[in-house]
């Protein structure tokens, strides 16, 4: 969801299946990010840590050495983010419920066992999440504001 | 004495995030809130021990996690309960469901038990995965410190329909552990608020700061944002976390 209202926001057209699946497209919108994908698996992926230094050293080119340890970062954080939502069955927010609600078909994201832990969207809700999703950049963008105010 | 927490020739951590790691570090070893000292350390070792457990590694590759019986390579000072669960979480957190929740409680583990213990294993997974990811050594266990757990119980708890309750929006703010706003993910640990606190220090110098985490202009260094959330959405689609 961040992802494609971040896309939105900034203009750039984001194929979300490029981060959920991994695919290696050379025409992504964001750039580096089949490196970004790249760099996720072998850091999580414990038993394959055969192509990290590689990887690090590509980051170090694409970005800069400070990149690695920000990469690394992200991905600790979700490794534990991840855990402790699954960990306590964990429902998304109502409003993220309702604007993410075609990415649960689109992704096929019903496959997680812990998709369990958030309820499906009934007509009029899914209704009300096509709307919302028109106009989340600027809702994203109001959220923002009042929250530093 | 010379700090050498993170420390590496070869690659430089921020100071903001190595101060967020060490402090997580060091709690590790102190008495929490409803385990004690040797028993935080004792789980922190768990987590070590997991990834390399054969029998997590058997079941991993099989198709139900119930499908292989077996017993995980434990140093024994902890219940067979709590080991169960520290494995699981450690190595196949696809596979995390509620019976294993509902378990834990049935083997006598609180729920309260439950979130700290969550908060030590992420704690170790955390930083352990940080430290692969950028090649630096693993960190060496604290030792325990004596004392015992403190009990602490925060008022304004409730069910957003999650197994354990949540620190309601406004209670969390009254503990200074949020602003005004606070999506379910940042309470997640918040019935045991201590967890929550070093988990929420971590993720600002880890991740975002998360009272500005819808502004998408923010990035982290020279990543956009998109890009941050591409390694974040990569993570966990491979976590299998839905959330």
């Amino acid at each position: 969801m961040q992802l494609r209202v971040g896309g939105k926001i900034t203009g750039q057209e984001v194929n979300l299946s490029d981060a959920v699946d991994g695919t290696d497209d050379p025409n992504a919108a964001v750039p580096h990010s089949a490196l970004l994908c790249r760099f996720a698996e072998a850091a999580v992926m414990s038993g394959d840590k055969s192509d990290l230094p590689n990887i690090r050293n590509q980051i170090v080119t694409a970005f800069d050495l400070a990149a690695v340890v920000d990469c690394a970062g992200i991905v600790a954080h979700y490794e534990k983010m991840d855990r402790i939502a699954d960990s306590i069955g964990l429902p998304l927010d109502a409003p993220m419920r309702i604007m993410a609600g075609d990415l649960r078909e689109e992704l096929n994201l019903s496959r997680f066992a812990s998709a369990e832990n958030t309820a499906g969207l009934g007509i009029g809700m899914r209704l009300l999440g096509s709307f919302l999703r028109r106009i989340a950049p600027m809702l994203m963008k109001f959220v923002s504001r009042k929250g530093k105010n | 004495m010379t700090n050498t927490f993170l420390t590496d020739p070869e690659i430089s951590v921020r100071n903001d995030l190595r101060a967020a790691y060490q402090k997580a570090w060091t709690v590790l070893a102190e008495p929490g809130t409803w385990w004690t000292g040797r028993e935080r350390i004792a789980i922190a070792s768990e987590v070590r021990l997991a990834e390399h457990c054969s029998f997590c590694k058997e079941r991993k590759a099989a198709l139900s996690p119930f499908a292989v019986k077996g017993q995980h390579q434990s140093d024994g000072i902890l219940s067979a309960a709590a080991v169960e669960l520290i494995h699981r979480i450690t190595t196949d957190p696809q596979r995390i469901a509620k019976s294993m929740f509902e378990q834990a409680l049935e083997a006598g583990i609180t729920r309260q038990q439950y979130v700290e213990l969550l908060g030590v294993v992420t704690t170790v997974v955390g930083v352990d995965t940080f430290c692969k990811a950028t090649g630096l050594a693993l960190q060496k266990l604290p030792e325990p410190l004596p004392g015992q757990p403190s009990g602490y119980e925060p008022q304004g708890l409730e069910d957003i329909g999650a197994w354990v309750p949540l620190l309601s929006v406004k209670a969390g703010e009254r503990e200074g552990l949020w602003g005004k706003f606070a999506p379910n993910i940042v309470r997640a640990l918040s019935s045991v608020p201590r967890e929550a606190e070093l988990l929420l220090e971590a993720a600002q110098a880890e991740y975002l700061d998360i009272n500005n985490a819808t502004d998408m202009t923010l990035g982290r260094g020279k990543m956009s944002r998109l890009q941050v959330e591409i390694l974040a959405t990569r993570v966990s689609s491979l976590n299998e976390c839905f959330y």
